[in-house]
C-alpha cells in the first residue's frame, strides 16, 4: 500500500523551537506508532518565507522532496504550480496559530484542506498571560523605567482581584486569556464577533458594542486573529474609550493596534501602561519609537512558544489529522479561508 | 452594667504613602463592619512627622503621650519606648503594622504584661498575586528581557513553562508558605528551608539550614522569605548564591539584610544566576549611587509587593479588632511576636 506522504520544511533563519527536528519527528513517530509505517517523512529546509528566501538549490530540492506529497507541513510554501508538484495533496498544515502569511488563500486547490496549531500555546501562553496581567497590575512597566533612571518611588497598587478584563478575540488565546484572568478572580467581557458565550467569560458583546465595553477595562487584551476586519481595530480613538488608569496587552498580532497611537498614549499618561508580545515589524527595529516609550515592555514575541514542546504539539496535531484521515473522519483545527483563521 | 471601652490609640506617619496612612473612613467603615462592638470601641487617631523619632515635634510627643495614657491598646509603628509603662498604665497590647519589627528590638524595653502584635499575614492577598508574577517573571526570563529593553536589543529568549521547576523558600513563615501556596497552585516542586518549622502544607520536602546546600544545588529558583535577626544577616552571601545553579532565579520579598547585595550584584554581572527579583533593599529607598541600579538581569522592586494600596489598612484593623474579640472571649491574641526570638 502507498504509505501517506508528508512533507516538512524547515526554515533555518528562524528560531530553533519552530524548526521540526530529525530527533523530534522521530520521537512523533514513537508517540504515534500505530501509524508510524502507513506515513512516509520527507524534510527539506530553506532560508526564510516563500518566495523571497527561497535560493535556487533550495527551490529544487523542495520540488525533488515534496513531489507527490499528501501533506505539506510548514510556513510558507510555494504557492504557484502547487497543483501540478503535488497532485495528491490532501491538506496542510501551518505550523502556527495565525495564517495570515498564507492569505491570500487562492492558491489552495480546491479540496485542499488547511489546518492550523490553534491550542497548543495555551500552556506556555496562559503562565504569560497571567504574568502580564500581574505585571500591569503591579505597574512594573512604571517601576522600570523608574530602576533604569535610578529612581525611587514607591507606587502601591491593590489586588487584582476583582478588577475587569476586556477581551478582544476570544478564540483558543483569547479563552485562555479569559480563564487566566477568571482564575486571578477578574472580571471577564468578551468581545468577539462570532463567539456568543464563552465557560470563562461573564459576557460576551459584538465588536459594535467596543465603545461600551473599553470605557469598563482595567485591562485590555488583544487576542484577535489579524484579518481585514481586525487590522488596527484598536486606534488612537479606541485607545481614546479606555480608563486613563487602564493598561493594554497585543499578544495577538503587531497589526491589531496602531503602534504609533499606544505610543502617543502611553507618551501622554493616558494609559497606565502596555505589554507588547508582537509588532508590526519584527525584530522590532532599532529606531522604532517603542524602545522608548514610557511605560512599555516590550516582549520579544515569546509569550506562547513552548521551546522543548512547541513542535511536538504541532507534530502531534499533524498526526492526529493522519489518524482522523485514515479513519474517514473530519480533521481538526480547520482554517475557514473564508473567515481566514 | 457598663462595659468599659476598650481604647484604641493608632498613631501614623504623616510623612508616608497614602497606604500606610489611617482616615477617618477606615475607622466609620470598621465600625460599620463590627455594628455590635461599636458601644465599645473607642479610636484615637493621631499622627507624627515621620518615622526618625528625633524628628518628632514637641507637639508630636504631646498628643502621642496625652493619648498613650488612656489607651488599652496601641496601632503603630514608631514611637519612644522610654518608661513606657508609667506613661501608658492601661497598655495591654501594642500591635505593630509591619510584619518585621526588627526596628524595636531588641524588646527590653517591653512592660510585664504587654504582648507584641505584628501584621503578619495582612499582606497575604496582594503579596501573593506578587510572589506569582514573580515567579513567572523569574520563570520567562523577565529580568534579562528588561535588561535587553533597555539596551534596546532585541533578545529573543524563548522560556518552557514553569510546571514542574523547584522552587526552595528560605523561612516558611506567612509569607513563606503564601509563597508555597502560589508555586504548588502553579505546578512547582516546593522545597522548604526553616529552622524551627518541620512542617509545610505546600511544600514537597523541609529542611532544615544544615539541608540549605543540598536544597540550594537542586533549586531553579530561591525565594527568600525568612524575618530579618542578627542570625539571618546576610545569610544569602556569594557562598550560598554558588550552591545554585546558575539557570537558578534569586527573589528576595522579606528584607534587604538577609541578602549580602554586594555578591548579588557580582554573580548576575558574572552571569553566576539567570536572574533576580529585589523587592527589599538593606538600605532604603535605595540610594542613588547604589550599583543595583545597573546590575544586568535585575528587577528592582520599591518594596510594593506586599502592601495593599485599598485593602492594607482595613485588613490591618481587622485584626486589631479581631484581637479585640480574642481578648474578650478569653482566647489567645492572634499574631503574638516571640520578644525573645523577635518575630
Amino acid at each position: 500500500m502507498r504509505k501517506l506522504h508528508i512533507h516538512v520544511m524547515n526554515y533555518r533563519q528562524e528560531e530553533i523551537v519552530y524548526q521540526a527536528t530529525r530527533e523530534q519527528l522521530d520521537d512523533m513517530l514513537e508517540r504515534h506508532k500505530d501509524v508510524a509505517d502507513q506515513v512516509e517523512i520527507t524534510v527539506s529546509s530553506v532560508e526564510k518565507y516563500y518566495p523571497v528566501d527561497w535560493t535556487k538549490e533550495d527551490l529544487a530540492n523542495y520540488l525533488k522532496l515534496a513531489e507527490g506529497a499528501d501533506v505539506l507541513y510548514g510556513y510558507t510554501f510555494l504557492t504557484e504550480g502547487i497543483e501540478n508538484y503535488a497532485p495528491e495533496l490532501k491538506w496542510i498544515q501551518s505550523a502556527s496559530s495565525g495564517v495570515e502569511q498564507l492569505m491570500p488563500f487562492d492558491w489552495i486547490p480546491d479540496g485542499v484542506t488547511l489546518t492550523n496549531s490553534r491550542g497548543i500555546h495555551q500552556e506556555r501562553s496562559g503562565e504569560s498571560f497571567a504574568m502580564y496581567l500581574g505585571m500591569l497590575n503591579m505597574q512594573i512597566p512604571r517601576l522600570f523605567n523608574q530602576q533604569c533612571k535610578g529612581e525611587w518611588n514607591q507606587i502601591f497598587t491593590s489586588v487584582i482581584a476583582g478588577k475587569t478584563l476586556v477581551v478582544i478575540g476570544v478564540g483558543s488565546q483569547g479563552g485562555e486569556m479569559a480563564r487566566q484572568g477568571k482564575n486571578l478572580g477578574m472580571k471577564v467581557i468578551g468581545l468577539d464577533p462570532f463567539v456568543k458565550n464563552h465557560p470563562y467569560c461573564d459576557e460576551i458583546a459584538p465588536f459594535e458594542k467596543m465603545k461600551e465595553i473599553l470605557t469598563k477595562a482595567d485591562f485590555l487584551a488583544i487576542c484577535a486573529p489579524l484579518t481585514k476586519q481586525t487590522y488596527k481595530i484598536i486606534d488612537d480613538e479606541q485607545i481614546d474609550w479606555l480608563p486613563n488608569h487602564a493598561a493594554v496587552m497585543n499578544v495577538a498580532r503587531g497589526p491589531l493596534m496602531d503602534e504609533n497611537a499606544l505610543s502617543r498614549a502611553l507618551h501622554e499618561g493616558r494609559l497606565s501602561g502596555a505589554v507588547l508580545d508582537v509588532f508590526d515589524v519584527t525584530p522590532l527595529p532599532y529606531d522604532s519609537p517603542l524602545w522608548t516609550t514610557p511605560n512599555l515592555f516590550i516582549s520579544p514575541h515569546v509569550s506562547s512558544d513552548d521551546p522543548i514542546h512547541y513542535s511536538p504539539l504541532c507534530l502531534d496535531i499533524l498526526m492526529r489529522n493522519v489518524k482522523n484521515y485514515f479513519a474517514g473522519q473530519s480533521f481538526e483545527n480547520v482554517v475557514d479561508t473564508k473567515k481566514e483563521f | 452594667m457598663t462595659i468599659p471601652k476598650t481604647r484604641v490609640l493608632i498613631e501614623y506617619n504623616r510623612s508616608a504613602k497614602p497606604v500606610f496612612q489611617f482616615t477617618k473612613k477606615n475607622i466609620d467603615d470598621l465600625l460599620a463592619r463590627n455594628a455590635d462592638l461599636a458601644d465599645s470601641l473607642h479610636f484615637s487617631v493621631i499622627n507624627y512627622e515621620n518615622n526618625d523619632l528625633t524628628q518628632w515635634t514637641e507637639q508630636d510627643k504631646k498628643e502621642f503621650y496625652d493619648h498613650l495614657v488612656q489607651a488599652d491598646v496601641l496601632v503603630g509603628y514608631q514611637f519612644p519606648t522610654r518608661d513606657l509603662r508609667e506613661r501608658a498604665p492601661k497598655l495591654r497590647w501594642i500591635h505593630f503594622i509591619s510584619s518585621g519589627v526588627e526596628h524595636k528590638t531588641p524588646f527590653d524595653w517591653v512592660p510585664d504584661g504587654v504582648s507584641i502584635i505584628n501584621n503578619r499575614g495582612v499582606h497575604l492577598p496582594k503579596s501573593g498575586e506578587s510572589f506569582a508574577t514573580f515567579l513567572r517573571m523569574l520563570s520567562a526570563g523577565v529580568p534579562r528581557l528588561l535588561t535587553a529593553q533597555r539596551e534596546i536589543r532585541w533578545d529573543r529568549l524563548f522560556t518552557t513553562v514553569i510546571k514542574g521547576k523547584t522552587l526552595v523558600v528560605l523561612g516558611m513563615g506567612n509569607q513563606g508558605s503564601e509563597m508555597a501556596r502560589q508555586a504548588k497552585n502553579m505546578g512547582l516542586k516546593v522545597i522548604g528551608i526553616d529552622p524551627y518549622r518541620t512542617s509545610c502544607e505546600y511544600c514537597d520536602e523541609m529542611v532544615g539550614l544544615n539541608g540549605m546546600k543540598d536544597a540550594f544545588a537542586r533549586a531553579d529558583f530561591l525565594g527568600i522569605t525568612a524575618p530579618s535577626t542578627p542570625e539571618s544577616y546576610r545569610i544569602i552571601n556569594a557562598e550560598k548564591i554558588g550552591w545554585l545553579p546558575r539557570h537558578a532565579g534569586l527573589l528576595n520579598v522579606s528584607r534587604g539584610t538577609l541578602v549580602d547585595e554586594a555578591a548579588l550584584d557580582e554573580a548576575l554581572r558574572k552571569g553566576d544566576l539567570s536572574g533576580a527579583i529585589l523587592d527589599v533593599f538593606e538600605v532604603e529607598p535605595l540610594p542613588k549611587d547604589s550599583p543595583l541600579w545597573n546590575t544586568p538581569n535585575l528587577v528592582i522592586i520599591p518594596h510594593v509587593s506586599s502592601d495593599d494600596l485599598d485593602n492594607y489598612i482595613p485588613l490591618t484593623l481587622d485584626l486589631t479588632v479581631a484581637n479585640i474579640r480574642n481578648e474578650m472571649a478569653g482566647r489567645p491574641l492572634k499574631n503574638l511576636v516571640d520578644t525573645g526570638k523577635g518575630f
